[in-house]
């Protein structure tokens, strides 16, 4: 096999489709019928968990997205569709709780997940620097992260307690006054997203140190020969070898946090007034407090649609910041 | 029965949809509430062993010990064919009104009786949650048994969908050793009330003057309402049609509401304050006034779980000073449904029904804290004498209902809180926009077409 110098640094497994050697063309019939029993094989014996998969995930998809274009009632024999309609989604738009929903939704997602990158690298590159103690303390880097979300969600109700929280108490003692947290906009908001950087920080430093030591090391061994510095050897060689580790951070960041539902729902209900009511709240409380099905699972389905446009778009535009590299 | 048949067939949504609705008949196998679940069903007391499952959150007695068990020890022995089993609920009404729907509507036979909130019943039954239990006219010596606004809180296009279990009251708690210290009189009007709790802040005794439930959720719907009703006002008319909100009352009410905040009266936290956090503040001796349900009166004077047992007054709330009305209280409470989808018909009815007529309610009037539907138990010598005041002051409360008669309350309801609470937590605003807002919300609730 023929490589340029340019492709041998590139390790096999991040190759470009056009570098990978030739499957189709050059091989002989034989070894095609073989391949074609092998997947046919290979189907066979998925066939069960792809059924399961089938049953569990894409059929209740594909009935809610139903559900999003119908008038729908439940009657005694279960779910009864009245009409098709558009009507769902004419409600979703014509609808100002749902623009803010939307608009805090992002807010939230945007924020907290610059934050936690920048936290988690940080973190990251300390924790590649350290010797014995790595364990120990990725370890307990994972508490937070390893916490059921209501959990930590109710923990932090507690801290933020205008009674008897523990950051009330701090507050009055450091400035005589405390906020009320939680009783706020722009405190609740802000208290959510704490919440969340506490929690999911540390899930993108572990994998933000997956990625880094991973690097070649020869590529630091050029740089220092150069003259880089440490700052320039971060910028120059660190981060952009980083890129697709951190996509992936922030890929599995913006699909958790778009749908961010327990913070809210434990620490405000979706309050003050519907200051911290997210996208996923909202569908929640559509469904199964109004018990109004098409609006509700109108929401659940365009909330799945902006996520996944979202995902597409950041892989799109990082691709092409990127060149060739292959991100996934 | 066929009399029940018709009018779900031709229900108001149903007529509505006219031509929609046949021709989408077809599409839909099955559009709209086009048969009574209890047509062709026997509806007789099973004479072979049954056994059916009743689920309830759990109702401590005075013991300490648990008030489900005993109630159903005693209808076995009443009915021994029939044997209950109580089912776990989740810890809130939200979440167990989610799991109830999704299960019922999933078409699940259990639980066969369930235990749910008052304002409940229009919507379970325009989902098909919960079994029709009949006209109250039709057996009138079942159903005149019970104050009338509490029946009111089953009905659903005429028909009654749950039977009354017991009843949540409000009252206002307030610390009855910080008055006497004080030489301070019980307060007979909010602003009584108002002055008094802020003498008693000043005094240092007490952090908070007046706590109550002012969090963005149905409790504040509560709080909102019974002040509405005390100012003469009302969210809207029995009939839960006309909106009536956006009135002096309305206005006289919100701004009282925030003005406790902004004179200090209660906590800012009040706007985050559900039923367990004013009842902690209270319980634990920061406030010196509390609106809470009847429970109240058991969870303040436990020294187990309380700093002031043994020093708190109860009284029933006060009222706008020149108001009309007084003793008014928001009525809460829980009803039994019975499950449309389950498989021992006969049972569950005798058994939800049990539940609400005499010896089941004089069981929980005279051994545990919570309050019977039944006027006559509830008015019952023996038990307004009790230890517990709460008792003897629901006899004579007057219930505000919340307009619970529309199927779609929860959205009312939402259009309430969501306004009334930011105006508390920012403070002031402009009230008559607030209202008019809140109205507007109301309306669309109403109609059906709000989210």
């Amino acid at each position: 096999m023929r490589t340029t110098a340019g492709e041998a640094l590139v390790p096999p497994q991040r190759r470009s489709p056009e570098g990978m050697p030739a499957g189709r063309g050059g091989a002989p019939d034989r070894r095609d019928a073989m391949q074609r029993r092998m997947a046919r094989i290979g189907w066979g014996y998925t066939s069960p968990s792809l059924l399961v998969i089938g049953l569990v995930t894409l059929f209740p998809i594909v009935f809610s997205l139903v559900l999003s274009f119908a008038r729908v009632r439940i009657t005694y024999d279960g779910f009864a569709v009245e009409a098709l309609t558009l009507g769902n989604y004419v409600a979703l738009l014509g609808s100002g709780d749902w623009y803010y929903a939307l608009g805090f939704t992002v807010l939230y997602t945007v924020v907290t997940v610059a934050i936690e990158l920048v936290l988690g690298t940080l973190a990251a590159l300390v924790l590649e620097r350290l010797g014995a103690g790595r364990g120990w303390i990725m370890a307990l880097l994972l508490i937070p992260w390893s916490m059921i979300t209501v959990v930590s969600a109710q923990l932090w109700a507690y801290i933020y307690n205008s009674t008897y929280g523990v950051a009330t108490w701090v507050f009055e003692s450091l400035f005589g006054t405390a906020p009320l947290i939680l009783g706020r906009p722009v405190s609740a908001i802000a208290g959510m997203m704490v919440a969340d950087i506490w929690k999911t920080t540390p899930f993108v430093a572990i994998i933000v140190l997956a990625g880094l030591v991973m690097l070649p090391q020869d590529v630091y061994e050029a740089a220092d020969v150069d003259g880089a510095g440490p700052w320039t050897t971060f910028w120059r060689v660190t981060l952009p070898q980083l890129r697709s580790t951190i996509a992936v951070a922030i890929l599995f960041r913006i699909l958790q946090a778009f749908g961010v539902f327990d913070l809210p729902f434990v620490l405000t209900g979706g309050g003050p007034g519907i200051a911290t009511q997210s996208l996923a709240v909202m569908g929640y409380k559509t469904l199964f407090q109004d018990l109004n099905i098409g609006p509700g699972a109108a929401i659940a389905a365009s909330t799945g649609l902006l996520v996944a446009g979202a995902c597409l778009l950041f892989l799109r535009a990082f691709k092409a910041q990127v060149g060739k590299e292959d991100v996934t | 029965m066929s009399s029940m048949g018709s009018s779900m067939e031709f229900s108001r949504r149903s007529l509505l949809a006219g031509g929609a609705l046949l021709a989408t008949a077809g599409l839909a196998g099955c559009a709209g509430d086009t048969r009574n679940p209890m047509e062709g069903r026997s509806t007789a007391i099973p004479d072979h062993p049954v056994t059916i499952e009743w689920l309830s959150q759990e109702l401590a007695d005075n013991e300490g010990r648990d008030l489900r068990r005993s109630l159903v020890a005693a209808f076995q022995r009443r009915f021994p064919t029939i044997t209950v089993d109580l089912l776990q609920v989740p810890p809130t009404t939200d979440v167990r009104r989610t799991t109830l729907t999704t299960q019922i509507a999933g078409g699940a036979t259990s639980p066969d009786v369930y235990l749910g909130d008052c304002a409940w019943p229009p919507q379970f039954a325009h989902h098909a949650l919960a079994m029709p239990l009949g006209r109250p006219e039709d057996d009138p010596g079942f159903w005149s048994a019970y104050p009338e606004r509490v029946v009111a809180t089953t009905l659903y296009e005429g028909q009654a969908w749950a039977f009354p279990f017991y009843l949540d009251i409000a009252f206002l708690y307030h610390r009855a050793d910080l008055l006497a210290k004080h030489d301070l009189a019980v307060p007979r009007t909010w602003e009584e009330m108002a002055d008094t709790a802020l003498r008693l802040r000043e005094t240092g005794d007490v952090r908070y003057g007046f706590v109550w439930q002012g969090a963005s959720s149905e409790t504040l719907t509560c709080n909102f309402t019974e002040m509405l009703a005390d100012a003469g006002g009302a969210l809207m008319d029995d009939a839960a049609r006309r909106i009536l909100v956006d009135s002096d009352a309305g206005r006289q009410t919100l701004e009282f509401m925030s003005g406790l905040i902004a004179r200090g009266v209660s906590p800012a936290a009040v706007g985050t304050f559900a039923e367990e956090q004013a009842m902690t503040a209270f319980s634990s001796g920061q406030a010196a006034f509390l609106r809470n349900w009847s429970y109240a009166w058991g969870a303040a004077g436990n020294p187990e779980g309380s700093a002031v047992a043994g020093r708190v007054g109860v009284t029933l709330r006060p009222t706008f000073d020149g108001s009309g009305r007084s003793r008014l209280s928001t009525l809460g409470g829980w009803h039994n449904f019975v499950n449309p989808h389950t498989r021992q018909l006969g049972a569950a009815l005798a058994f939800a029904r049990w539940l609400a007529q005499e010896e089941a309610q004089t069981i929980m009037a005279t051994t545990s804290p919570y309050t019977p539907t039944l006027a006559a138990v509830l008015a019952d010598p023996e038990v307004t004498a009790q230890d517990n005041p709460t008792f003897r002051l629901s006899a004579d409360a007057e219930l505000v209902l919340r307009p619970t008669g529309t199927p779609y309350y929860p959205q009312v309801s939402k259009a309430v809180y969501t306004s009334v609470n930011p105006v508390l937590v920012e403070g002031g605003g402009d009230v008559t926009e607030v209202l008019a807002e809140m109205a507007a919300g109301m309306e669309r609730a109403r109609d059906g077409v709000a989210l």
